[in-house]
């Protein structure tokens, strides 16, 4: 597995700046078809992810404005429609 | 069709801090790699091999730079613009971009690394100018004959993305100019019409080919750190121009709810929920409470959900902005995994692109409908009611398939009725002409094709016309289905009526009476349905939704009540009662 240190790259997310994280390029396989998801938006990533520490875990990202807003996006908490059906 | 009667863009620029260059260079750069992307669209329709090439025009180009950002596309299919996005940007990502040589084609279908669904391939080509990779030309096209478990695809009753047609992740077709023969074997064996296909992929190669040489032609002129610099600064005005619009609407949270009638397998239905966040000039769209993935094949992937999001944000905002992916920078999408905007390998996806991505797009419309009315349109007939069929032509022996699809009825909006029997939304198609359908296939014998009254929603602006279609088989075929809009209403908005369903029935030769599929031959849903095999002198009757109504009937001036009873658009029974008429 690839690890490109550290800090956000130069380009965007100077919020970032308060979590730790690093850009990971994992090989690609051709033998397990499972996706990974960004944790904010729900993108299946190709291949290239930002992945941050905080709070004890860690979270994978699409990209760094993600990972920014997954800080400041209030998540919605409503169920899904399908599970007030069913009740 | 749009694509071919383009307008040149102004972009009403005020100079450039960048390039250097003056404001009508930089227009005449954008507009020649949009005419670029037409020409490639053009390039497709004159030489490929099958009706939904070039009648339909089922297809897209686009080109985009090194790091896969998009630097212009034409006006064909929206679902597959927004979804290409994401399919160029795996493929980099999965190959590496230094894998690229001149003269490459990588050819991809996989919607699991972003294809809209597998009948759509995806054909990239580097461009390399003086001895530098300047970007890629790419198209997207629907193929009419994928391998799927039934003819043409987009079985309605598939449950596995395997049974919808031959998986191909990004792999080199063309290595430096040379076909590469394995990858074309493999692909000719698993369709049913290989002919066709390697017509219709040879037509895709020479729109790459006639967009690279396109642009080397500019880059002649230029140079390439010119033009490169030119693009960067007409994303940024394109950025710029779309959050300008954004900002104009309401800061605020919106949201609505749709349903997926059933998915081919069950009766169930899939309800679907967007809240849309308007802050300042970034919108997100969140399907966060939206059901889980479906059994069968309504499920879209994430490039699907958030290309019909887009479409909707360009159809709200100024059209002059450049198309280029300075528009998509403020739009986030959000789509949890495993749901129905958002399915997980190996889900079926055909009916995603074709039927949840226009419910998509209208529900983004739904939301906005209090923040600015005068912009948003009410559904559309919100199905692109494909109809497969195929088998054996008893004129030659020959193998034939074919991916029909018909228009809808589109949402009446502020001061307009909506259109009458148009492709849907999402896809910007045409039909196939009658005479076309009859003389490239030997199934159908076409009785009749005709706009169907009081299909409207009522309105103070009338939703369009959903359509009927009756066709009469004469020869041995078979037929799969997977249409919605047949239970579930196109709404109105803003005190408009709803549309009309749609629906598919079919009469056995030497029967008397209509049948729905369930009842002649047992499918779980009467929409969505594969592999059934009809005789000469069946007849198919395929009845398209209207489109949703827009503001209050009472409201709808008389005249125009009038002329609709006198065009027979709307009967006089129903102009009494929808809109109180009593001319
Ligand atoms: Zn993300």
């Amino acid at each position: 597995m690839n690890v490109d240190d550290g800090r956000a790259e130069s380009d965007s997310g100077a919020d970032i700046a308060s979590q730790s994280g690093a850009w990971i390029t994992p090989p690609i396989s051709y033998v397990d078809p499972r996706r990974r998801f960004c944790a904010f938006c729900g993108r299946p990533i190709a291949r290239r992810f930002w992945r941050v520490s905080r709070g004890g875990g860690e979270g994978i990202f699409c990209d760094l404005a993600h990972a920014r807003l997954d800080t400041t996006y209030p998540r919605s908490t409503t169920p899904r429609l399908d599970d007030l059906e069913s009740n | 069709m749009s694509a071919i009667s383009g307008e040149q863009r102004n972009l009403s620029l005020t100079g450039s801090e960048h390039t250097g260059l003056d404001p009508v260079t930089l227009t005449v750069i954008d507009n020649f790699l949009t005419s670029t992307c037409r020409d490639m669209g053009v390039t497709m329709m004159k030489t490929s091999y099958s009706p939904i090439f070039n009648e339909s025009l089922d297809f897209s180009c686009v080109i985009f730079d090194p790091e896969g950002q998009m630097l212009a596309q034409a006006e064909f299919c929206p679902s597959q613009i927004g979804t290409i996005k994401f399919t160029v940007t795996w493929t980099l990502d999965e190959l590496g971009v230094d894998a690229f040589a001149p003269g490459d084609v990588v050819l991809h279908n996989d919607p699991y690394r972003g294809s809209g669904h597998v009948p759509e391939h995806m054909m990239l080509k580097p461009v390399f100018h003086s001895g530098q990779l300047f970007g890629f030309v790419a198209n997207v096209a629907h193929m009419s004959e994928p391998g799927a478990k039934t003819p043409g695809g987009l079985s309605g009753d598939a449950t596995e993305v395997f049974q919808e047609g031959l998986l191909l992740p990004p792999v080199k077709i063309k290595h430096r100019g040379e076909d590469n023969e394995d990858i074309w074997k493999i692909i000719l064996a698993n369709h049913r019409t290989p002919k066709v296909t390697f017509g219709d992929f040879r037509a895709m190669m020479a729109s790459l080919d006639l967009a690279e040489e396109r642009l080397h032609e500019l880059l002649d002129v230029h140079g390439v750190t010119t033009i490169r610099a030119a693009c960067r600064e007409l994303i940024e005005i394109a950025e710029r121009r779309m959050r300008a619009e954004i900002r104009a609407i309401p800061n605020g949270v919106y949201e609505f709810e749709d349903v997926i009638e059933d998915d081919g397998i069950s009766d169930r239905s899939y309800p679907m929920r967007l809240r849309l966040t308007v802050r300042d000039d970034d919108v997100i769209a969140d399907f966060t409470g939206s059901a889980p993935q479906a059994v069968g094949p309504v499920n879209a992937i994430y490039a699907v959900t958030a290309s019909a999001v887009y479409n909707a944000i360009l159809h709200l905002t100024d059209p002059t902005i450049p198309r280029n992916e300075g528009c998509y920078r403020p739009i986030t999408v959000i789509a949890p995994p495993g749901t129905i905007v958002n399915c997980t390998f190996p889900a079926p996806v055909a009916g995603g692109n074709t039927e949840t991505s226009p419910r998509i797009t209208d529900m983004v419309f739904g939301a906005l409908q209090v923040a600015i009315p005068e912009r948003v349109v009410a559904a559309c007939g919100g199905t692109s009611s494909p109809f497969l069929f195929g088998g054996v032509d008893p004129r030659d022996g020959g193998l034939y398939a074919h991916f029909h699809f018909e228009g809808v009825g589109w949402g009446g909006r502020a001061g307009l009725d909506g259109n009458d029997m148009v492709v849907t939304i999402n896809g910007n198609c045409r039909n196939t002409p009658v005479e076309v359908f009859e003389t490239r296939y030997p199934a159908f014998l076409i009785e009749e094709y005709r706009l169907l009254p009081d299909s409207g929603g009522p309105g103070e602006f009338r939703g369009g016309l959903g359509g009927e279609r009756l066709l009469t088989v004469t020869s041995d075929v078979t037929v799969s289905a997977l249409l919605n809009r047949m239970k579930a209403d196109p709404w109105g908005i803003l005190d408009g009526g709803n549309g009309a369903r749609g629906g598919i029935w079919v009469k056995r030769a030497g029967e008397e009476s209509w049948q729905t599929f369930v009842e002649a031959f047992g499918t779980i849903s009467p929409s969505k349905f594969s592999g059934i095999r009809l005789r000469p002198g069946d007849q198919v009757r395929l009845a398209m939704p209207g489109g949703g109504g827009y503001g209050d009937p009472e409201r709808r001036d008389r005249a125009s009540v009038a002329r609709d009873i006198a065009e027979g658009f709307v009967t006089s029974d129903r102009a009494s009662a929808d809109y109180g008429y009593r001319g």
